[in-house]
């Protein structure tokens, strides 16, 4: 019966600390990005990087229109220092738009129906990345 | 009434239940701008299903109220993306409520919501093709380990709850 008992214990000590270390290591990810400057938005549409903007040096606003060929998806994004935001998209539902404006490192904006992601990063993450990883 | 009547109609109720509480869900504006945070309270049913009428039972459940929701709100996409992390969900919740002897809920619900949302990224890797989406895991993980204690103590004392005439 006691080995049961410790047994027990041993299985709930062993999750809750695989949780409280995930969470851990998850929270020092999140604190060392925010600790980082210069924020790059990057624009990746179907799986390709189709624009790298540096956030902390944009002059005024500016607007781009996404548009894959061969197909019906568009999505319009604005930047500027204050951050980036889509401000219309053809999609359904229009989770990119209710989304709003994002502006710090590790925030994203995604439109899964057009496979568009917006992402901010610092400078040098990612630089040497190739867009397609599969 | 036959207990096989009885229990159809039980797991209709809770797949209705189910469905009513992700609609719900649906209409609260997104607290922070990374998608994919939700607080899943759909899970407090799956959770409570889990115990109830049981595993199988529990699966039919997360099947009628994904595809549902799906015919409902949304689109053969977020099907995809409700299965990816729906089954993920009920298979470690299955696999901790075993370990857990049936103790703790609100562990088997925090591991239950972490795994929610890394099979949900890695369906969005593969649908997107592209590995930033990997970038907002942590986030993921710290939410889907709190909203999935907040879940699982739910369904916890929801399951104390006596019901007169509890059909199981
Ligand atoms: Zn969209």
């Amino acid at each position: 019966m006691k080995t049961e008992k410790n047994r027990e214990k041993i299985t709930f000590f062993i999750m809750t600390g695989i949780l409280l270390m995930t969470a851990l290591i998850s929270l020092a990810f999140i604190l060392m990005k925010g600790s980082e400057s210069g924020r790059t938005t990057v624009i990746i549409s179907e799986g390709k990087v189709i624009g790298r903007y540096d956030l902390d040096l944009m002059e005024g606003e500016k607007r781009i229109t996404v548009q894959p060929e061969g197909s019906r998806g568009f999505n319009e994004i604005l930047i500027s220092k204050e951050g980036v935001c889509i401000t219309d998209s053809d999609c359904k539902g229009k989770d990119c738009i209710k989304t709003g404006t994002i502006s710090h490192f590790g925030e994203t904006i995604a439109c899964l129906p057009n496979r568009l992601i917006i992402t901010i990063t610092s400078d040098d993450e990612y630089s040497g990345y190739d867009a397609r990883t599969y | 009434m036959d207990k096989k009547t009885v229990k159809t109609a039980y797991i209709g109720l809770l797949s209705a239940l189910s469905l009513g509480i992700y609609a719900l869900e649906s209409l609260i504006p997104p607290v922070l701008p990374i998608p994919g945070i939700k607080p899943g309270l759909s899970n407090i049913i799956t959770l409570y299903a889990l115990r109830k009428p049981g595993k199988k039972e529990a699966a039919l459940i997360l099947t009628v109220r994904i595809l549902l929701s799906g015919l409902l709100f949304g689109n053969v996409l977020s099907v995809l993306y409700s299965f990816a992390g729906g089954y993920a969900a009920l298979f470690t919740e299955l696999i901790c409520d075993f370990l857990l002897k049936r103790k703790h809920l609100y562990l088997t619900g925090a591991f239950g919501g972490l795994f929610h949302n890394l099979f949900q990224l890695i369906a969005a890797f593969f649908l997107m093709g592209s590995a930033y989406v990997f970038s907002y895991m942590p986030y993921l993980a710290i939410s889907g380990i709190i909203t999935g204690l907040f879940t699982g103590l739910a369904a916890h004392y929801l399951l104390k709850v006596r019901i007169p005439s509890h059909p199981l």
